[in-house]
């Protein structure tokens, strides 16, 4: 009985630890199922290791280009033609070995960053429609109404 | 990732379509997901290292995750809880399948089964830049929907 009480109490201190495992679980294996531009610049076991990675593209060579993405920068070897992404990003699939990224495929994501400024208009408006169901009671929401907006109940 | 107008759009017709009384719990659901794991694009404004970020972040794009989210956020609402889990496990559901019409190479942010599988699933439709492919579509959809529940609506006040 006891333990049941304390589960119910503090069933919330089990639900943030399971969130902060399923993190630092996601954090310490991601390398062995995608490694990323960081994990080649890191260690030599990704040699020959295909995997996708996405950033901005940086200075343009003959026989490829330079591919950033936070502090990391690598460079991608290629004798395909890739065009500089307008407002975007650029993928590339390819194949790791001594520093370098022999790419296989790659994507050019143009003006892909007008879709985080249409998610921020997106934001704004859930914020109006939230504050207009619910208002702030103490640390907790309480509804502004029973039931669904005006306008709708015979819906 | 569609855009959140899109996602935004889905909770809203599903709000339309079935009685659900808050579509703002629906619409919390419907961003949850992205706005977690959004986080991560910080990477390209304060150069941080991109695997921190990203992959810490990465859980609350999967079920497991947001089921999680979902029973700790549910107790901030004087609401029938059963009901506010409803809505938001509703919207993060409809989140997560709408995100399967993205197409990827390799990586995605569509671990279903995570952390039993890192495996991405994906319809892949069309690429995440194309968001205007699927927005579109769902405006006028939308637009239908509120139309044709106004019409009834008016011939329910005629009739009365």
């Amino acid at each position: 009985m006891k333990v049941n009480k304390f589960i119910k109490r503090y069933n919330w201190i089990f639900l943030i630890l399971g969130v902060v495992l399923l993190c630092a679980y996601s954090y310490s294996y991601y390398n062995e199922y995608y490694p990323s531009l960081s994990s080649y610049l890191k260690d030599d076991v990704y040699e020959g290791r295909v995997a996708e990675n996405c950033g901005k593209m940086g200075e343009k060579f003959e026989d490829g280009f330079e591919l950033i993405y936070g502090k990391d920068k690598i460079f991608i070897k290629t004798d395909e033609e890739v065009k500089r992404p307008k407002w975007g990003f650029v993928c590339v699939l390819g194949e790791y070995s001594n520093g370098t990224v022999f790419m296989r495929r790659y994507h050019s994501a143009d003006y892909n960053n007008i879709k985080y400024g249409i998610s921020f208009i997106a934001l704004i408006i859930f914020v109006f429609i939230f504050f207009r169901e619910w208002e702030i009671k103490g640390l907790r929401f309480k509804e502004r109404f029973k039931g669904r907006l005006r306008g709708r109940k015979n819906a | 990732m569609p855009d959140w107008i899109s996602h935004m759009l889905v909770a809203l017709i599903i709000y339309e379509l079935f009685r659900i009384e808050k579509k703002s719990l629906v619409i919390l659901g419907a961003l949850l997901p992205d706005m977690l794991g959004k986080l991560s694009l910080l990477v390209n404004v304060f150069e941080l290292p991109y695997d921190v970020l990203y992959w810490i972040f990465t859980p609350f794009h999967t079920p497991i995750g947001c089921v999680l989210i979902t029973f700790l956020i549910v107790p901030f609402f004087r609401y029938n809880q059963r009901k506010a889990f409803l809505y938001i496990t509703i919207g993060w559901v409809s989140h997560l399948l709408f995100d399967l019409v993205n197409k990827h190479m390799l990586l995605g942010q569509n671990m279903l089964l995570f952390p039993v599988s890192w495996v991405n699933f994906r319809i892949g439709f069309a690429w995440p830049e194309r968001f205007y492919l699927s927005l579109i579509p769902l405006i006028i959809v939308y637009l239908i929907i509120l139309s044709v529940k106004h019409k009834k609506n008016q011939n329910v006040y005629k009739t009365g």
